[in-house]
């Protein structure tokens, strides 16, 4: 029985995608089986991210509704045949599913696979609602912005009033040298606001935006820092102990950090 | 014994949000029974997403008592608005839209003396707020985004960083206090203040003085600490 992780962040274009498919390719690249959800319907694009967007025929909304099976609508991975996804409906609304629906999907998915990551949707109404809906485990994302940091805040209230408690945090599009000059919000601070658990530092990075536009996950780009970050993360996420990459560390973090790590269960 | 349950909680909607009025006369175990009853289980229930005012008429809550009450109400997809115990609902009601004073009961010279507090165990988070007829102690953050609003003071273990309103039907005896005073907005009574650039190191304690609010370093002998519970 695997774990249902989702990844969810309250404000749009922080990098909820981004993460979903480069933490799921990371673990895919490590033997696990893996599957990635979208349930942001009617705004798809963890398939472009993934670059498999042509090869889909059925999506979520076919499933829940019984158009088509589970194993029909799941689309194999170019690079790994343990690596599935299944990808949202661009053409419905977001309450053309269910929370009961997610969580049943949910449910037989994790008999199937080790990690099942679910792309959430931005905001905290039904998609929201449906992304957690069968979750085991939450990732927070977040930019270091003030606004991006409020919204995770809201979203760790709402996934400690749903039951999902100790999610852990992202940061996403630090730059080191921007907070080095003070313009930019540090990891301390944020931290300090949100109190959850760090599961990894990823850093503003260009190779991000190519492998997106290539469809390529950044993880597989053994020269990308944010790729390498995304991979530090995975090993987290299975258990390891991994310490913060130097870029991640802004000096005064570090000795505080080995306190907040871990992604024990 | 069914018959009496349903009665011992009574909903009504009104433009506002949800109106929980709960029986005075009723066991507190019973009321928790008759909500979880009619909230709990039913996925997508009635009421999910409404932003619910309790009202326990002359009851008092235990801090482990308004815990339970909350959890249930969040559980269940029901915000608190506002949670209004141990009071004589004749006497005061508050207009809550308004936040204006309407009718403060100050015989002794200090209302916050008289009222209950409620007690909450946990950091408010963005989006989370709470209205309470009475002095509200909170152990933990109240981070930018949450709003507490009570009728008498706010004692805050933790860093302040949301909105807080003290004496918000006009007691200008009423203060807050913080480990960390660092408001997004801070209210007493009709008087507003906004946090000052410099970072607070010590506990710091806002109260009027002269038409004014002003903050000073909060002391083990202040004597505006003084919790005369309601129960
Ligand atoms: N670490 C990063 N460095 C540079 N660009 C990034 C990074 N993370 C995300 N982006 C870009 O930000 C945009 C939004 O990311 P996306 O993952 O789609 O966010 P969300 O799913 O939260 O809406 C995308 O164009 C993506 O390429
Ligand atoms: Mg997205």
């Amino acid at each position: 029985m695997g774990e249902v992780i989702v990844i969810t962040s309250g404000k749009g274009g922080v990098g909820k995608t981004t993460t979903t498919a480069n933490i799921g390719t990371a673990l895919a690249s490590m033997d696990k089986k893996v599957v990635l959800l979208d349930t942001d319907i009617g705004l798809r694009n963890l398939d472009v991210v993934m670059g498999l967007e042509n090869r889909i025929v059925y999506d979520l909304v076919d499933v829940t509704h019984g158009n088509c099976r589970l194993k029909q609508a799941l689309i194999r991975d170019k690079r790994f045949d343990h690596l599935a996804l299944l990808p949202a409906a661009q053409t419905k609304d977001k309450t053309a599913v269910n929370t009961e629906q997610m969580f049943k999907l949910c449910q037989q998915l994790k008999e199937d696979y080790d990690y099942v990551l679910v792309d959430c949707p931005a905001g905290i109404e039904q998609g929201f609602k449906n992304a957690i809906a069968g979750a085991d485990k939450a990732l927070v994302v977040t930019t270091p912005e003030i606004a991006a940091v409020r919204d995770a805040d809201r979203i760790i209230g709402l996934l400690e009033a749903a039951e999902l408690p100790s999610p852990k945090l992202i940061i996403n599009r630090i730059r080191p040298d921007m907070v080095k000059t003070g313009d930019m919000m540090d990891i301390n601070d944020m931290i300090d606001i949100l109190a959850i658990e760090l599961a990894g530092v990823v850093p503003e990075d260009q190779t991000i935006v190519i492998s997106t536009n290539k469809g390529e996950p950044a993880v597989l780009d053994v020269n990308s820092k944010a790729g390498q970050a995304y991979r530090n993360i995975a090993k987290r996420i299975m258990g390891e102990d991994i310490p913060l990459m130097s870029f991640e560390v802004d000096e005064t973090i570090f000795s505080k950090f080995k306190k907040l790590m871990g992604f024990k269960s | 014994m069914n018959k009496d349950k349903k009665s011992s909680v009574t909903f009504k909607g009104n433009k506002d949000g949800l109106l929980v009025l709960c029986d005075e006369k009723a066991s507190w175990d019973e009321i928790l029974d008759t909500l979880k009853e009619c909230l709990q289980g039913k996925k997508g229930n009635f009421f999910e997403g409404a932003r619910v005012m309790v009202d326990l008429g002359t009851r008092t809550l235990k801090s482990e008592q308004a815990q339970a009450l909350w959890y249930i109400m969040e559980k269940n997809g029901l915000q608190i608005k506002s949670i209004k115990t141990g009071t004589d609902s004749n006497k005061r009601e508050i207009s809550r839209r308004e936040g204006r004073e309407i009718d403060v009961d100050t015989e002794n010279g200090d209302a916050t003396n008289q009222l209950p507090t409620l007690l909450i165990k946990r950091s408010m988070r963005s989006g989370q707020n709470i209205t309470f007829d009475g002095n509200i102690i909170i152990f933990g953050d109240v981070n930018p985004g949450a709003e507490i609003k009570a009728t008498g003071f706010i004692l805050i273990m933790g860093d302040l960083r949301g909105t807080v309103h003290a004496g918000a039907t006009g007691d200008e005896k009423a203060w807050v206090a913080a480990l960390h005073l660092q408001p997004t907005q801070l209210r007493l009574a009709g008087l507003i203040a906004t946090a000052p650039q410099e970072e607070p190191m010590l506990p710091e304690l806002a109260q009027i003085s002269e038409g004014m609010i002003v903050v000073k370093q909060l002391k083990k002998s202040t004597n505006h600490i003084d919790f005369n519970r309601g129960d």
